[in-house]
Order: C-alpha cells, then structure tokens, then sequence
C-alpha cells in the first residue's frame, strides 16, 4: 500500500510538474512573412542553431513520418528528399506512426515537435486521419513550421481553415486527382471497354472524391457503365484484399471487361493481377491505375496492365524548397502556398523503362539544381521560378535535364 | 487456548523467520522488477538525450501519449485478474467512436451517451459470452473483432472519416487528462484492492474450481469484468473522438495489443491471480511510451528501434515471468 501510494503521489506530482511547465513554452508565432523562423525556441523546438555550411545554408532540422518498406511512390520520394536535405544541410529525421490511426499520427507528430524538429513535411495522412485542424494547432502551439503533400484544400472546407489559420502553415502541394482518374478511365474507353469495375479510396476524402469525379467525367464521355466498386480499406489495403476484390469482381460481373483502380493501387495491384491470370482473363479485362507500383514495368509489358498514372513524388520536394528558403530568410512568397503539381503518365512498356532509367533514381533534381532554388545561393531565383519548375515537370522534363547532364 | 500457537502458525512463523535479509532484499528487487526497470530506461535515455527526454514538452507527451494506455489498463485489469483479455477491444472502440461521431454530429450529449452505451453493449455480450459459452476468451475475442471489424465500413456510411464539432475537441486539455486519470486510479484501487469483486477477479485467475467451491459466483464475476472493460473502450472512444476530432475505422487500432502489452511490461501475470496489480497498468505504459519516445529522441534509426524495442520488451518480460517465481514468500 505504501509504495502504491509513493507511485501515487509520484505521479500526481510529474503529472502536475508537467501541467504547470507546459503549454506556455512556444513563443509567440511569428507567421512566416519574411522573418527569420523564431518560433522554436521552446520546447517545441529551437531557432536553426545558426551554422552554416560553404553555401551559406543554415542548418535545421526537418521530421518526416518514416517512409516503411520502400514502394514505387514512397521510395523515389524519400530519396528525393534525402538528397535534397544533404545538399540544403537539413537534418532530415523520421518518426514513425505507431498505429496507422489518427491517434498514431497524433503521436509521431508530437514526437518530431519533441526532438526539436524546425519544421514539418507531412504527406496526406492529416487528411486521410481526419486530423489536419489538431496538426495546424500542435504546430502553432510549438512554433514549428509545417506543410502537407498530397493534399488539396479548397476554400470553405474545415482543414483549409485550419492551414489558412495557422501562423506556422507553409504550403501543401497536390496534384489534379479529377484529371488522373479520368486518364485512366478515358484509357479504358480507348480500349473499347464498356462495362467497368472501380477500387477506391473509402469516400469522404477529397483526393478520393476528386477521383471520382473524373471516374465519372470518364464513363461519361465513353458511355461506359460502372457496375461494382468496392472501398472497404480491410480489404483495398492488402495484396490479398485485391486478389478478393477481383476474384468477387469476376464471379459477379461476368461481362466486365475494364478495371480502374483509382486508390490503394500500391496494396491492390498485384492481387488483381494475381487474380486475372488465375482466371486466365489478362486480355479480356483491360487494366488502368493510378499511383506507380514496384512491377509495374513487368506488367506493362506483359501486357495485364494497360496503363499507370503516377511519379507524383516531387511534391515535398518542392516544399522543402519552400520551407528551406524560409528558414534562411529568404522566404520565397508572403503567401501560404497552395501548389498544384504533375503527374507523370505511363501508357506503354517504353514510358515505363523511361521511368526507371531517369525518374525512379531519387535525384530527379539533382543537388546543384537544389541550391539554385535557395535565394541564398542565387538571389535571382524566385517564388515564379519555383511554380515553372513545378509545371514543367513531366516525363521529358526528366529526361531533358538529365541528358543536359551528361 | 489463549496464548498457544497453533502448529500450522507456528511452522508459517518459523518460515517467516527463516527468510534472510537477502533474501528479503532480493524479493523487494524481485516483486519490484518492472518499476527498476522503468527507472533505468529513464535515466539511461535521459542522459543519452542529454536530458532531452525531461523537457516539459516531452514529459507532456509521454503523459498525454500514457494516458489512453493507462485507462485501458485500469479496465482491463478486472478480466486480466481472472486470466482473461478482451481481443475486441480496438474493434470494440472504433465502432463506439464512428457510431458516436455519427450521432455527435446531430446531438453532443446524445452522442457522448451512445459512444459509451455501444462500448459498454459489446462489453455485456462478451460477458455474457465468457461466462456461459464457455469457449477459450481469446477466441471469442478474435469473434468479435472479425464481426465488429466487418461492420466498421458499413458504419461509416462510406466515408473515410466522420469529422467532430470542435466544441468536443476543444475539451482536450492536459488538466483534463490528470483529473480523469487520478479520479480512475482512485476508483480503480478502491474497487480492486477493498471490494470483495477485486477479490473475487483475483480469486477466479488463482483458480476458478477453487472460486467456485469458495460460493464465488464465477458467471456474474465473469460478465462484470467485460462489462468494465466495455465500458472502458466506450470511455477511451470518447477521449479518442475529443483528442482526434474524428472517427475512422482505424480508430482504436492496436489498441488492445498496446494495453495488452503494457500490462505485461508492468509486471501482470497473464494467467492472473494476485500477480495482476494496479500499478502494472501505469508502469507499463510509461515503459512503453518512454521508449517510444527515447529511442526516437536519441537519434536511434527508426528499424533499429524496433528490434530494440522487440528485444528489451522479450528481456523485460521473461525477466519479470522469471524474478516472479523466485520470490520468497
């Protein structure tokens, strides 16, 4: 009984301690409007320390939820990033979210704010978990900068609020989700398809209802018709989910001769292929998807996939271009940024080996294109700039530039 | 008779007698494993991250990251006592929360009544299931998450996420948080260590033929113990729903190995009995929130951390299974 009580009291007293010292720490928010970032110097993370490497860069540090096993989108991204935070010296440091909840989120994000992380880089977990108002409050309470990828928001919904009202929100970056959709489906109408079956996100996130908008806009201008989808994330979230949802596809929907897999493609993809060639069905059913997959060069040219719409792994990039130069106070825009970047589309076996030979290397921009974007190292270079870079990334772009470098 | 021992007394006080000052420190080192355990973590990580782990902003976190675990802790340890869990807990949770946050968006009291009363509904069936079926508890456990789970989807209406009105989320505080915690830790000792259920859970996990020849009622035992912890994943879904402003079919997910696993971490004996305490919950949740914490905060690589973790996790509870049988009584 007595130790239970010292434990008791113990408690009560951290637990008090604890209650009294926080909260307060963060310094007043000082918006990003040009200054230096001077938000951090609480608990929630310190000023950049001030050193700079031979470019003039300072150093600070940047958390990322820790990427998991590689795959075909997360992969080239990370690599990305990784090479652009050696080159702009920012410590890039990951968390990982122990659940795949908002709870977990909530966690892994507090936890960067407690190793001092300067700032933030989230891909569409806030928007997926529903938690971008408590990511926005977290960041502004602390005085760290933050922005999201894969993410659009638009005016009049809550978590634009939420970014457009948090002092410490930067950019979110995003891609045309209507136009992906309706590519893949506007593909399967080339094809000759007519009857199709859809896999997407559960609905009520805007990137899945932006998809299928354009799922729509698709069978629309091809008359086609949508006999089945299927959303249910305990199954679209694993490989063996997919092979389910097609064998149920097949046994129900004979006629079917298309399949657009508008979300979850990563988890799904090899099982709904698994699933047509157990069934013998690789050319009767014509297959489009969007977000790249780690066999998606093989199953192009195998011919069981018809077409893929991805290569959206620069989108962080091009925050972290934005919340470096703010960091070195030379902040590119006064603006929140709202940036809307490309997809690459790979409707053939080539475009794939493309793909691999120039856009899955992790330095689709290369270290010394990353310094040009600091205004630090080229004072010229501006937040117009940064946009026609964002716009002119495509297939060609890729290669253009890397051949320019050899 | 007065002043005679009895022979059976006198032979307990002689054993009593017989135990060394060793062996007595060894029992306090033994009995008190978990906690030293705890406190080496903690001063390890501590000077690893050069006092980083004891910020006021990471002390907030690892309480505020505790806390659900802690709760869930608290109402598990009544089924836990008697050798029992409950595997349907995050299912259990993340159907209270969407169905909650579906009527919360209509009404908050109402809302806040069925989040609870839904949890607590589940908690009644699995009782009522435990104690009558008489199927093992982990299967019936694993029953009710793959039904509970089937319907999660359907319950959502389709929709990824069901958003709270910010008047719920803006109940979220840390004072909050400390007075729910101390009035539960109040509640909890009262009512495991001085009712005569405490006793009767702790009866039923040291033995259940010897409970029920003891006139213990094991069937209405049983059902109160799932009814606690219904009740309880009703409770955390709320604090869930105020914490995360949303519901989701993740919601709760994990939940129940995460208190699983801090129970045993605490020092709790999976076969229950009077080897489950409360202090088990609180020990193993900060055990596990400050590695988490510290091992991220040390600048240790997030796969290494893992095996790390698995490792000390592995250690601790073999060590604390092991310490326990040698403890001289």
């Amino acid at each position: 009984m007595k130790k239970l009580l010292a434990l008791l009291l113990a408690l009560v007293m951290v637990f008090s301690l604890a209650a009294c010292s926080g909260g307060n720490d963060a310094e007043e928010p000082s918006g990003n409007e040009g200054e230096e970032p001077s938000g951090n110097e609480g608990d929630g993370g310190e000023t950049p320390s001030g050193e700079t490497d031979e470019n003039g860069l300072v150093s600070w540090k940047l958390g990322m939820m820790d990427p998991g096993a590689w795959n075909a989108t997360s992969g080239p991204l990370y690599a990305q990033m990784e090479a652009a935070c050696e080159a702009l010296n920012v410590e890039l440091y990951y968390v990982v979210a122990q659940e795949n909840s908002a709870e977990g989120h909530i966690a892994a994000i507090q936890n960067m704010i407690g190793a001092d992380c300067d700032g933030i880089i989230l891909l569409n977990g806030p928007l997926v978990q529903g938690i971008v108002q408590q990511v926005a409050d977290m960041c502004d309470e602390a005085g760290v900068y933050w922005s999201l990828s894969w993410t659009k928001i638009e005016e009049g919904d809550g978590n634009y609020e939420a970014c457009m009202n948090s002092e410490y929100f930067v950019s979110t970056t995003y891609e045309d989700d209507v136009h992906s959709a309706n590519w893949c489906t506007n593909l399967l109408g080339e094809l000759g398809c007519t009857q199709l079956c859809e896999i997407g996100f559960a609905a009520g996130n805007a990137t899945g209802d932006m998809r299928d908008q354009g799922v729509q806009q698709g069978l629309e201008e091809y008359s086609m018709e949508l006999l089945a989808e299927e959303r249910d994330q305990t199954l679209t979230s694993t490989s063996d989910g997919g092979k389910t949802i097609m064998d149920r596809f097949i046994t129900s929907y004979p006629q079917m001769d298309g399949l657009v897999i508008a979300g979850m493609s990563q988890f799904v993809l090899s099982g709904v292929v698994s699933s047509l060639e157990e069934n013998n069905l690789q050319d009767d059913i014509q297959v489009t998807c969007i977000d790249f997959h780690e066999y998606q060069t093989q199953y192009l040219e195998s011919g069981v996939l018809d077409g893929i719409i991805g290569g959206h792994v620069v989108g962080t990039y091009y925050s972290l271009i934005l919340m470096a130069n703010l960091m070195n106070g030379t902040p590119l825009t006064e603006e929140k940024a709202l940036i809307e970047d490309n997809f690459i589309e790979l409707a053939s076996y080539e475009d794939a080996l493309i793909w691999d030979e120039y856009g899955n290397t992790g330095d689709i921009y290369t270290a010394e294109e990353t310094l040009n974007m600091m205004q630090k190292v080229n004072p010229d270079f501006t937040y117009e700039d940064l946009l026609a870079v964002v716009d002119a990334y495509s297939l060609d772009d890729i290669v253009t530039r890397a051949e320019a470098r050899a | 008779m007065s002043g005679k021992t009895s022979a059976p007394a006198a032979a307990r006080t002689k054993s009593q007698d017989a135990i060394s000052t060793a062996q007595k420190v060894k029992n306090i080192v033994f009995t008190n494993f978990p906690l030293i355990c705890l406190i080496v973590i903690i001063a390890f990580l501590g000077i690893v991250t050069s006092g980083s782990l004891f910020s006021s902003y990471n002390v907030q976190t690892i309480l505020n990251q505790m806390f659900l675990y802690v709760l869930g802790g608290f109402g598990c340890l009544f089924l836990f006592a008697q050798g029992g869990i409950d595997l349907s807990m995050a299912a259990n949770i993340g159907m209270a929360a969407i169905l909650g946050a579906r009527v919360l968006e209509v009404s908050i009291p109402l809302g806040i009544a069925v989040t609870i009363l839904t949890a607590t509904a589940v908690g009644v069936i699995m009782g009522l299931i435990y104690a009558y079926a008489k199927i093992p508890v982990f299967i019936q456990g694993l029953g009710m998450n793959f039904l509970i789970n089937g319907m999660l989807y359907p319950l959502c209406g389709g929709r990824a996420t069901i958003p709270v009105s910010r008047t719920l989320t803006a109940l979220q505080s840390s004072t909050t948080e400390i007075i729910i915690t101390v009035v539960a830790l109040a509640i909890v000792i009262l009512a495991y260590n001085y009712t005569k259920f405490g006793r009767e859970c702790r009866a039923i996990g040291a033995g259940e033929v010897a409970a029920v020849q003891s006139g213990i009622n094991v069937k209405r035992v049983k059902t109160m113990a799932f009814i606690i912890t219904g009740l309880t994943c009703g409770i955390v879904a709320l604090l869930t729903l105020i914490r995360t402003g949303s519901a989701s079919q993740t919601t709760g997910a994990n939940f129940n190995f995460n208190v699983m696993l801090s129970m045993i971490l605490g020092g709790a004996v999976m076969t229950g009995g009077t080897g489950v305490k409360v202090r088990n919950a609180i020990i193993g949740a900060a055990t596990l929130i400050v590695l988490q914490t510290g091992l991220g905060l040390w600048g240790m690589n997030t796969r290494i951390q893992e095996i790390v973790k698995g490792v000390l996790f592995i250690l601790m509870i073999v060590s604390t299974t092991k310490l326990e049988s040698k403890i001289v009584k």
